[in-house]
C-alpha cells in the first residue's frame, strides 16, 4: 500500500514535470502506470522453500563445477553447459537443441528462473530442481541414471562437497542423491540473474518522478514501448518484471515437428507434471508448508493446452535468438514480422481474443525492436 | 509490484455497503434477488494466487458458492480452480483466484440453494494494472 | 482437488490406454486446406482409426478437404458442408453473395448430410445469404451445424421451425441454459466440441451430469481439428470423452459417444 502510495505521488509529480519536459516523455499517465508494473528491477530474489540448499554458497559453487561437468552424463559426453553455453546467455545459438539426435525444441537461456512458477517450454516442472533432473535422464541428452550418479557422489571428486552439503550418499538412496545433485544445481542456476537496463532506469525515473532522467531512454524505445502496451497488446502475456506472465499460450507458432510429429507443448508437459513425484506437492519438497503447491493442485487442463507454449522472459531477448519454442524465427525483426502478420485462422474462432494483425509501419517495426533491445542489460 | 484491484462499480452501486454490518464491494445478481453479496479482494499481482472474502447477507443457508472469473474483453477464463470455504455465518472464502492478465476482469459468483432450484449469478468487474 | 483424479484425467487427456475402446461419434471435425496439405487424407484416415472414431461428421474450408477424407476413409467420414472456403471468412461469409453459387453448386454435385459448420451471431440470420442457405437445406432436409448464439438459434428456428440443427459447443453457453434450448426446441442436439468444462476438475461436473441425465439423447462429442496440428489430438481427445463418459450410466455413455449422432442422421 506504502508502495501504491509512492507510486501515485510519483506519477503526480510526474505529470507536473510532463508539463515542463513534454518533449521528453511521450507516455500517457495511463501508459506510466502500465509501465511501473514491469518493475522494479532486480527483483527482490526469496530462496526456494523447496530446496534447503537454494541460497547456500557452497552448494552454489558446487552446482556451477557440476553444470560445466560431463561426469554428469553417461559416458562423458556432455554437461549442462553444452547446450546452455556460459558465454551464449545460457543459450545453444541453435534453433534446435543438439543432444545425442536433434531435439524438438530450442535451448531456452537460462535467467531469472525463480521468477517462474513453470519449466520447460511446456511446463513439465513446477519447480528448478526437477526440471534440471529431466535432462540428467533423457535418453537423447545425458542418458544418465541415479544409480550412476550416486555412485559419482560416493567416490568421485565431489564425494566430499556432497557430503558436507548432504551426509554420505552411500547411505541414501539413488534417487535421493539425484535430488540433491538436481538442487545444487538448482542453487547455482538461480544465481544467473540479469541486470539493469535502460528501460529499468527509464521506469525507476518515471516511479520517481524524475522527468529528466526518464528523458534520456531514447524516443524510439518509448515508442515502441507505446506499441507493446498498447496496439500490439504484447503486454498481456509478457507482464510484470519479467515480461511473462507465466502462463501457455498459443502465439500463432506452428507445431508440427515433421511428418507426422507435432509438439503438444503444454497438453504434455502438463502429462509429465502430473505424474511426477517431484513436484512441490510430493515428499521430496524440503518445504513443510508446500507453499508453492497450490498450482500444480489446482490446474486446469483443457483442450486449449494442445500446442500451447510458456510465455518466455524477454529480458536480454536481443541476446538469445533464435526464437520460439522451435528456434524458428532468428530475429527480432522476424518475431515482430510474425505478430505484426499473424495468421489468425491458426487460432479457435472462440479462443482467447489476444492476437491480431498489426498494420504496423516500418517505422513501427524498428521502434519496437528498439524497445525490446532496451531490456538488455547496459 | 503490488497494487490494489480497482474495482468498476457496476450499474452505478455502492461499493462500499454496510449491509450485514461490513465492507466489500456490491456484487451485480444477475436475477433480482433478496440475497445480497459483498465481496472484499485481496491486493492483486498479475499472475499471483490472491483471495477474496464474500459476505453473503439474507438466507444464506444450505447454498453451495463456486467462484470463476473471466476476462470478457478477451474471453479467456483462469488456469487454476480457486477454492471456496464456507466459514458459517454467510461468510466464504475464496483462496488460488490467479488472474494471468492485467486488464478487465470479471469475478464470477455462482450460487446454489439444495435443490438446485434457483441458481443466481453475481458478478462484480475488476481492473487490474 | 484431488491430485489423483487430475492426474487420471490428465493422462487421458494424453494417452491412448484403455483396452475396450467404446466407439466414438466424432460430431465436429474439419480437414482445411492447410491441413490437407500437411497430413495426407491416408494418414488422417489412420488417425480416426486408431482413435476408434467410428463415424465423424466432417465439414472443410474448402470443401475438397471432406471429398478427399471420404475417399480415404468412406466408412468413417459423415460429409457436411462448409458454406466457405477459407476459415477466415467465418465472420463476413454472411455478406457474400457468392456462397450462395458455391453451396449451389456443391450441393448438385456431392452428397452431404448437413451444412454447416457454419458461423452466425444474432441477425446474421436474417441475412439473405443465411435465409437463402437455409432454404437449400430445407429443400433437402439437410441438418444445419450452427456456430453461434441463443438468439441466432432461435432465429433459425423462426425461419425453418422443423429444422434439425446440431448446436455447435452447445453455443460455449453454461449447462443450464443448454437445457433450456434443448428443451426449447426438440428438433436439436448438442456438441460439445472444444469444451473441457464437463469434467475439467476432479469429476464430471455435477450441473453437466443433470443435463446429460435429463437429455441423455441429445448430446455428442467432437475434436475441432481447428489447426492442423490439431488432427494429433483426435486420439487423446477420445480418451477425453471416454474418462468423463465413464462416470455417467453405461446407456447413456454410448449415447453420447456415438447412438446420438446416429439418431440424429438417421431422424427425418
Ligand atoms: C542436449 C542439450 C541440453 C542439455 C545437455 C541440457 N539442457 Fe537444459 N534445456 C535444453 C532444452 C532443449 C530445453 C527446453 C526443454 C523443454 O522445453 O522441454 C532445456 C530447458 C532447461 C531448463 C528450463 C528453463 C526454463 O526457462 O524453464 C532448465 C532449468 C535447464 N534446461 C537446465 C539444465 C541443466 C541444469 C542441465 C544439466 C543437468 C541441462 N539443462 C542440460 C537443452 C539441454
Ligand atoms: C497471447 C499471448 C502473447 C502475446 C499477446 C504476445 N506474445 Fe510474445 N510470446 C508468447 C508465447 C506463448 C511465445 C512462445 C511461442 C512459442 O514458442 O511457440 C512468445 C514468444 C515471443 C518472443 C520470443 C521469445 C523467445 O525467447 O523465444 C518474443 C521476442 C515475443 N514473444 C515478443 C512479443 C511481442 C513484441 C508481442 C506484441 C507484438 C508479443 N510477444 C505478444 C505469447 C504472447
Ligand atoms: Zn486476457
Amino acid at each position: 500500500m506504502r508502495q501504491l502510495l509512492k507510486s501515485t505521488l510519483a506519477v503526480c509529480a510526474l505529470l507536473l514535470l510532463a508539463g515542463l519536459a513534454r518533449a521528453e516523455v511521450i507516455l500517457t499517465p495511463d501508459e506510466i502506470e502500465q509501465t511501473l508494473a514491469h518493475g522494479p528491477w532486480p527483483a527482490v530474489q526469496a530462496p526456494d522453500p523447496s530446496n534447503r540448499v537454494s541460497g547456500n554458497q557452497r552448494a552454489i559453487n558446487l552446482g556451477r563445477r557440476l553444470f560445466e561437468d560431463p561426469i554428469l552424463s553417461r559416458d562423458g559426453f556432455m554437461s549442462c553447459a553444452t547446450c546452455h553455453q556460459p558465454d551464449q546467455n545460457f543459450t545453444e545459438g541453435l534453433p534446435r537443441s543438439m543432444g545425442r539426435k536433434l531435439l524438438d525444441r530450442n535451448t531456452p537461456a537460462l535467467l531469472n528462473l525463480r521468477a517462474h512458477r513453470w519449466f520447460g517450454w511446456g511446463g513439465d516442472s513446477d519447480n528448478l530442481w526437477a526440471q534440471t533432473m529431466l535432462p540428467i535422464l533423457h535418453p537423447d541428452e545425458m542418458d544418465n541414471t541415479a544409480d550412476n550418479i550416486k555412485a559419482t557422489m560416493e567416490r568421485g571428486p565431489y564425494a566430499s562437497d556432497y557430503r558436507l552439503l548432504f551426509g554420505h550418499a552411500a547411505t541414501q538412496s539413488s534417487e535421493t542423491v539425484l535430488v540433491n545433485v538436481a538442487k545444487t544445481l538448482a542453487a547455482y542456476q538461480e544465481t544467473l540473474m540479469t541486470g539493469n537496463t535502460s528501460f529499468d532506469r527509464f521506469r525507476d525515473a518515471l516511479e520517481r518522478g524524475d522527468a529528466l532522467a526518464a528523458s534520456s531512454y531514447p524516443r524510439s524505445a518509448q515508442r515502441g514501448l507505446k506499441l507493446f502496451l498498447g496496439k500490439g497488446r504484447c503486454a498481456f502475456c509478457h507482464s510484470g518484471p519479467n515480461f511473462t506472465n507465466g502462463e501457455f499460450h498459443d502465439a500463432g507458432v506452428p507445431y508440427f515437428l515433421g511428418p507426422g510429429r507435432v509438439d503438444a507443448g503444454r497438453h504434455a508437459g502438463l502429462k509429465t507434471l502430473l505424474s511426477s513425484p517431484y513436484a512441490l506437492d510430493g515428499a521430496f519438497s524440503d518445504d513443510p508448508h508446500k507453499s508453492g503447491a497450490w498450482a500444480v493442485r489446482s490446474v486446469i487442463p483443457t483442450h486449449a493446452n494442445f500446442g500451447t507454449f510458456r510465455v518466455p522472459s524477454l529480458r536480454r531477448i536481443a541476446q538469445t535468438a533464435p526464437y520460439m519454442h522451435d528456434g524458428s524465427l532468428a530475429d527480432l525483426d522476424a518475431v515482430v514480422a510474425h505478430y505484426n502478420e499473424i495468421n489468425t485462422e491458426r487460432l479457435h474462432a472462440d479462443g482467447e481474443q489476444l492476437l491480431r494483425p498489426l498494420n504496423l509501419s516500418s517505422q513501427d517495426k524498428e521502434d519496437l525492436v528498439t524497445f525490446l533491445k532496451s531490456l538488455s542489460d547496459d | 509490484m503490488r497494487l490494489p484491484a480497482v474495482l468498476i462499480l457496476v450499474a452505478g452501486l455502492s461499493g462500499t455497503a454496510f449491509a450485514c454490518g461490513t465492507g466489500g464491494s456490491q456484487m451485480v445478481a444477475k436475477e433480482p434477488t433478496d440475497l445480497q453479496i459483498f465481496a472484499t479482494l485481496e491486493p492483486i499481482t498479475v499472475s499471483k494466487p490472491f483471495g477474496v472474502e464474500l459476505i453473503l447477507c439474507g438466507d444464506a443457508s444450505d447454498l453451495t458458492v463456486k467462484a470463476d472469473a473471466w476476462m470478457p474483453r478477451h474471453k479467456h477464463g483462469m488456469n487454476y480452480a480457486p477454492v471456496v470455504s464456507a466459514e458459517g455465518n454467510g461468510k466464504f472464502n475464496v483462496s488460488n483466484l490467479v488472474f494471468h492478465m492485467p486488464g478487465l476482469w470479471q469475478v464470477r459468483i455462482e450460487v446454489r440453494n439444495a435443490d438446485d432450484a434457483k441458481p443466481n449469478t453475481y458478478l462484480l468487474d475488476v481492473e487490474v494494472k | 482437488m484431488s491430485r489423483v483424479l487430475l492426474t487420471i484425467l490428465a493422462f487421458v487427456f494424453a494417452f491412448p490406454a484403455f483396452a475396450e475402446k467404446l466407439p466414438i461419434f466424432d460430431a465436429h471435425i474439419h480437414y482445411s486446406h492447410d491441413a490437407v496439405q500437411l497430413t495426407p487424407p491416408e494418414e488422417v484416415a489412420r488417425i480416426l482409426r486408431e482413435a476408434g472414431v467410428k463415424k465423424a461428421l466432417v465439414s472443410s474450408s474448402d470443401d475438397d478437404g471432406t471429398q478427399k477424407l471420404l475417399a480415404a476413409a468412406p466408412e468413417i467420414v459423415v460429409p457436411a458442408l462448409r458454406p466457405y472456403r477459407r476459415r477466415g471468412s467465418i465472420g463476413t461469409w454472411m455478406h457474400d453473395p457468392a456462397v450462395v453459387d458455391y453451396l449451389k453448386e456443391r450441393l448438385a454435385k456431392y452428397e452431404y448430410f448437413a451444412i454447416g459448420e457454419f458461423h452466425a451471431y444474432g441477425d446474421d440470420i436474417l441475412t439473405p445469404v443465411v435465409q437463402q442457405m437455409i432454404a437449400m437445406a430445407r429443400e433437402r432436409n439437410l441438418i444445419l451445424h450452427h456456430h453461434g448464439d441463443r438468439e441466432a438459434l432461435d432465429l433459425i428456428y423462426k425461419t425453418w421451425p422443423e429444422a434439425r440443427v446440431l448446436w455447435a459447443h452447445s453455443g460455449f453457453a453454461p449447462p443450464g441454459e443448454v437445457a433450456d434450448a434443448l428443451k426449447t426446441y426438440p428438433r436439436m442436439w448438442s456438441d460439445l466440441a472444444f469444451r473441457s468444462d464437463m469434467a475439467s476438475r476432479e469429476v464430471l461436473d455435477p450441473r453437466w451430469e443433470r443435463v446429460f441425465k435429463a437429455y441423455p439423447d441429445r448430446f455428442m462429442v467432437g475434436t475441432d481439428t481447428f489447426a492442423p496440428e490439431r488432427w494429433y489430438y483426435v486420439g487423446s481427445h477420445a480418451e477425453y470423452s471416454r474418462a468423463w463418459l465413464s462416470q455417467l450410466p453405461d446407456d447413456v455413455a454410448r449415447m453420447i459417444a456415438y447412438q446420438n449422432a446416429e439418431k440424429m442422421l438417421a431422424t427425418k
